[in-house]
């Protein structure tokens, strides 16, 4: 029996990957584990304890080290951590229709899809984008898009019951809300809790907050229930028997915009002023693309009017909705799961590869700096990577002894060499590339081969790195961390270029510390520095290590000496105390005089210009409702009164303010 | 009425006081009341929340109520008054008023940036000049009115003056001041230029005035308390509030700090260091007030530089004097006491007519 493993990132996964593990299971002939890493709030992975008993309700066989389970293959929904990233195969089915600049994108950070050996998209848009990558290798096929299966099968039960399931009035129009969790993409940073203000006696309002928003940003919508009997607060993960009740979707740069499309309802696109500031904001991305298949809005008014329209109107751009469907979702036939599951298993037999290996030589270093089993280990991790011309050199003095057990031992052959000196010279002007590894380090399955594929597309590139190996990262993450973001970054960032850095990571020359493996171009300014590296044996560049110091000034609380702690209620110093006190300033003084030089090196990250904004626009929700309600609290019935009626005259349908309005006796 | 004041840092009550003071002066049967989240020390470099006991019995000393923050709620206020965009805990009713804590951007405050919008939580934003008014209305969507910069009411009725200062930190009138106020950020501070240099300012007759920023790392203020201790010309000060140390100075050097707006609204000259990496700060952007207005004071990128032109600007204060008359203004409102006042008419203002 073949093993399926599903590794859900955060809790959004679930959405995406659940149809393919529900068609999986009912063919009962595939053994299937579930795997969720360790949950994580700020850098976003893994689920919350709630979510966790959600998913462990469907399945019950859940794995913590994939590579002991050995599954024959891994399914994911975006790029594969850390945890997944040696599996034998994987294959990523994306989680969603869009980009938001880490998907099916021209942009450089695609690489890190590499690590996978097959990308099941939904349509040929994103075939296409992909291909058009250069440093996008994996094979693609497109299989459509399990999540709306239900949709287009047709077994889901019809609005009109489903709304009675949730004891919706049943011709009350439904306005399906569904934002994004991006604070620059998102409608919630502008609209906020105004959005109550559209549920009235004559249209329902679903609420939908996205798993990985703020608890802030849920709570705050989950109160809105409480006043106004016209809203919903919808806590399923999924969105699709929401999508069949509703009769508008309003949301804004989402994913759900195209899902609502693709079964030709009206959407009202909510565009956020500052969606050019998002860090994955790519006008060319497949979300850009489309602009003209709903209203486009940016104030509360104007979507109170298009949400109006479109249910007036619900054919108003039927044609343009029709007009690119079929390129984003290529089938619409129910049987995109299927599809799915048929690909996994011609990737087992084989009929999905890798293109483009040639001959390129490749000449990897290994220090003989760890015990003889760590660097059996690392030779044994090389081995296993057949797809490339490898040869290998252990460069150090060694005994007899270990250079007879490593010669038995080694899963390929080696040369040795006491000094890059004593190297073959024939060797090194041969090689195509360099690369080195520490001893211990294994790599995951392919590494040299998938590490050369982006040097191989991107000639400006005189080396690349991996960030993650088999598990570990190469080096402590906040290492990472610290040169790619200020010290200040908020959780987001950190989540940001955490969720990039998995699979490899580019650098034009020597502008950045280096981490302990890398693959560079053979004559390359680098390839000078990997030979100067190695043979002093120096694991790091002396800058790493002030980074490191660095980044522990900031993150922890610095201890100061005792002595000169106290000290400062000391009017008076003695020489011995004087000539202490000069000692320690001097160390500080060195100390923050040395904390410029690595940052220096960092790369500019100056924002792009802010955009011109034009004026806001008042909206029209008002404090007079929530003071009307807060007098009322309060007993004040004379002022709860004077601002229900103002309140009315901006919103005379709201029908929480109708309510007061008849608590108070205020005739209409 | 009811006005719950909410302070999340030792560094808000300052900005918050003066207004608290002004209703219960002012408003007959109104309450007023502070309250604050539960004190979280800072640590693993994050700042620290909540007030520490000396600055809530100080409050409490000065007549004002506490009441703890989860009988907020029940408390009901009008209207909860804030310094910053501390919006997350607030979730009983009343109107929501963000008075706001400082005069530059870092990205986050007077900018257009996807963050600001947070702002929009409040009901009404009161801010300090006409130039921080003009950005945010165009990028908000809610009220925003110039008061003045609150905590210089002291200054503009004639309670905290060069004199008073000087006597509370315990300098002759006749000596010279200089104050080195720097920021914390790694990339944007002086300390990394200055480091322990600027202890060659202080001779006979020239005192220097260190007011770190409280999210300063341990080494920076304990190589500052050291050079405070070593020489009685070099006074650490560790308050909340940097005014009182600008009103007791002649000149002031800083770099992208709060403080060298302030110090040249009160007509300070000012020495702005620059770090090397200032334009590698990841929210740098040449449009905000802290970079656009350096021509406020004197750029420098050395020690040598920044002490050669602050022994210049001792000599001769009125250098950029000019500049500093047509930002001021700009920049803090009107000195004239009146700043907390205008803030609480506002609020007065708004609850009655809250559009």
């Amino acid at each position: 029996m073949r093993k399926a493993l599903f590794y859900f990132q955060n809790p959004s996964h679930p959405q995406f990957l659940l149809p393919v593990f529900r068609f999986m299971k009912k063919l009962g002939d595939w053994d299937i584990a579930f795997c969720i890493p360790r949950y994580d709030p700020g850098t976003g992975t893994g689920f919350p304890p709630e979510e966790m008993t959600k998913i462990k309700a469907i399945h019950h066989q859940f794995v913590r080290n994939p590579s002991e389970w050995n599954p024959n293959v891994t399914i994911v929904a975006s790029n594969p951590g850390p945890g997944v990233a040696s599996a034998e195969k994987i294959v990523n089915l994306g989680h969603g229709l869009i980009s938001k600049g880490t998907q099916y994108t021209s942009r450089s950070i695609i690489s890190a899809d590499n690590l996978i050996d097959l990308h099941c998209v939904p349509g040929e848009a994103h075939k296409r984008k992909l291909e058009q990558n250069p440093r996008f290798h994996a094979p693609i096929v497109v299989t459509g898009y399990p999540k709306l299966d239900p949709l287009f099968q047709h077994n889901l039960a019809p609005a009109k019951v489903l709304k009675e399931r949730m004891g919706l009035p049943p011709g009350l129009p439904v306005a399906l809300y569904a934002p994004s969790h991006e604070m620059e993409l998102s409608a919630i940073p502008i609209l906020w809790t105004r959005i109550r203000n559209l549920a009235s006696a004559n249209l329902q309002l679903l609420i939908k907050i996205p798993e990985l928003a703020s608890e802030e940003w849920k709570n705050a919508h989950k109160q809105l229930t409480e006043t106004n009997p016209n809203i919903v607060f919808i806590a399923d993960p999924d969105l699709v028997p929401y999508m069949q009740m509703a009769d508008v979707l309003i949301t804004d740069t989402n994913t759900a915009a195209f899902e609502f499309v693709s079964i030709d309802k009206p959407v009202v696109l909510f565009d956020n002023p500052n969606r050019k500031e998002y860090h994955g904001f790519h006008p060319n991305d497949i979300e850009y693309s489309y602009p003209d298949v709903g209203i486009h809005v940016n104030t509360f008014e104007q979507l109170v009017d298009a949400v109006h329209r479109s249910i007036q109107h619900p054919a108003e751009f039927h044609d343009n909705r029709m007009r690119i469907v079929n390129d984003l979702l290529s089938y619409r036939d129910g049987k995109s799961t299927q599809r799915v599951v048929d690909a996994i298993c011609d990737l087992l037999d084989e009929k999905y590869r890798y293109s483009g290996i040639n001959n390129d030589k490749t000449l990897v270093i290994v220090n003989c700096s760890g015990d003889t089993e760590s660097i059996l280990t690392t030779l044994h991790s090389i081995a296993r990577d057949r797809s490339t011309n490898v040869q290998v050199v252990i460069l150090g003095d060694i005994s007899a002894s270990i250079h007879d057990e490593i010669e038995t031992k080694s899963a390929l052959p080696v040369m040795f060499a006491n000094s890059i000196l004593d190297i073959d010279e024939e060797s090194l002007r041969n090689a195509d590339y360099l690369a080195r590894i520490q001893p211990g380090m294994i790599a995951y399955n392919k590494w040299i081969y998938r590490l050369l594929n982006h040097l191989r597309t991107d000639p400006s590139l005189e080396g690349i790195a991996p960030l993650a190996l088999n598990g570990a990262p190469v080096q402590d993450p906040t290492q990472r961390l610290t040169l790619q973001l200020p010290h200040q970054a908020d959780t987001e960032q950190v989540d940001a270029v955490a969720s990039f850095s998995f699979a490899g990571e580019a650098f034009a020359a020597l502008s950045s510390p280096r981490p302990d493996v890398w693959i560079v171009r053979n004559g390359a300014q680098s390839a000078i520095a990997l030979l100067d590296i190695v043979s002093k044996d120096a694991p790091f560049p002396r800058s790493l290590l002030h980074l490191t110091e660095i980044a522990k000034d900031v993150v922890t609380v610095f201890q100061p000496l005792i002595a000169f702690d106290m000290a400062s209620d000391v009017d008076i110093l003695d020489n011995s105390q004087r000539e202490q006190a000069e000692k320690r300033i001097n160390e500080l003084t060195e100390w923050i005089g040395c904390i410029l030089e690595p940052v220096r090196n960092r790369d500019k990250k100056i924002p792009a210009e802010i955009v011109d904004m034009k004026p806001a626009t008042p909206q029209k929700d008002d404090p007079h409702t929530r003071l009307a309600e807060h007098y009322f609290k309060r007993g004040k019935l004379d002022l709860a009164v004077k601002h229900v009626e103002k309140a009315l005259e901006v919103n005379p349908d709201d029908a929480a303010l109708i309510e007061l309005a008849r608590k108070l006796g205020i005739k209409r | 009425m009811r006005f719950l004041f909410y302070a999340r840092r030792n560094l808000h009550p300052p900005h918050l006081e003066p207004i608290r003071k002004w209703f219960d002066q002012h408003l007959p049967g109104c309450e007023t009341a502070y309250t604050a989240p539960p004190y979280v020390p800072a640590s693993e470099g994050m700042p620290g929340i909540g007030l520490t006991e000396p600055v809530i019995q100080g409050l409490k000393q000065s007549g004002a109520s506490w009441i703890d923050i989860d009988k907020a709620g029940d408390w009901q206020p009008d209207a909860t008054i804030l310094a910053d965009a501390d919006f997350a805990t607030i979730h009983w009713g009343g109107i929501i008023v963000n008075v706001n804590h400082g005069l530059i951007c870092k990205g986050t405050f007077y900018t257009n940036s996807p963050v600001v919008q947070r702002e929009n939580r409040a009901d009404l934003i009161c801010v300090p000049g006409s130039h921080h008014a003009e950005i945010l209305s165009r990028v908000l969507t809610r009220p925003v009115i110039p008061t003045g910069l609150v905590k210089f009411d002291p200054i503009g009725r004639g309670e905290m003056t060069r004199q008073t200062e000087r006597t509370r930190l315990q300098i002759p009138d006749s000596a010279k001041v200089v104050l080195f106020a720097p920021t914390y950020n790694l990339d944007l501070s002086a300390v990394p230029v200055i480091k322990d240099g600027i202890r060659y300012l202080a001779k006979e007759g020239v005192y220097v005035i260190v007011k770190l920023h409280g999210m300063s790392p341990a080494s920076w203020q304990e190589l500052y308390k050291l050079l405070s201790i070593t020489d009685e010309k070099i006074i650490y000060a560790d308050s909340n509030d940097i005014t009182p140390c600008i009103v007791a100075s002649d000149v002031v050097i800083s770099d992208v700090s709060s403080a060298f707006m302030e110090a040249a609204a009160l007509n300070r000259p000012v020495i702005l260091v620059n770090n090397p990496l200032q334009k590698q700060f990841h929210l740098y952007n040449p449009r905000d007030i802290e970079y656009a207005w350096r021509d406020i004071g004197i750029e420098t990128n050395s020690l040598e530089m920044t002490l050669n032109t602050t022994l210049q600007c001792l000599e001769n204060p009125t250098i950029k004097a000019d500049k500093r008359r047509e930002y001021g203004p700009l920049l803090v409102g009107q000195i004239d006491g009146k700043a907390a006042e205008r803030a609480a008419r506002s609020i007065v203002h708004f609850l009655e007519n809250p559009i």
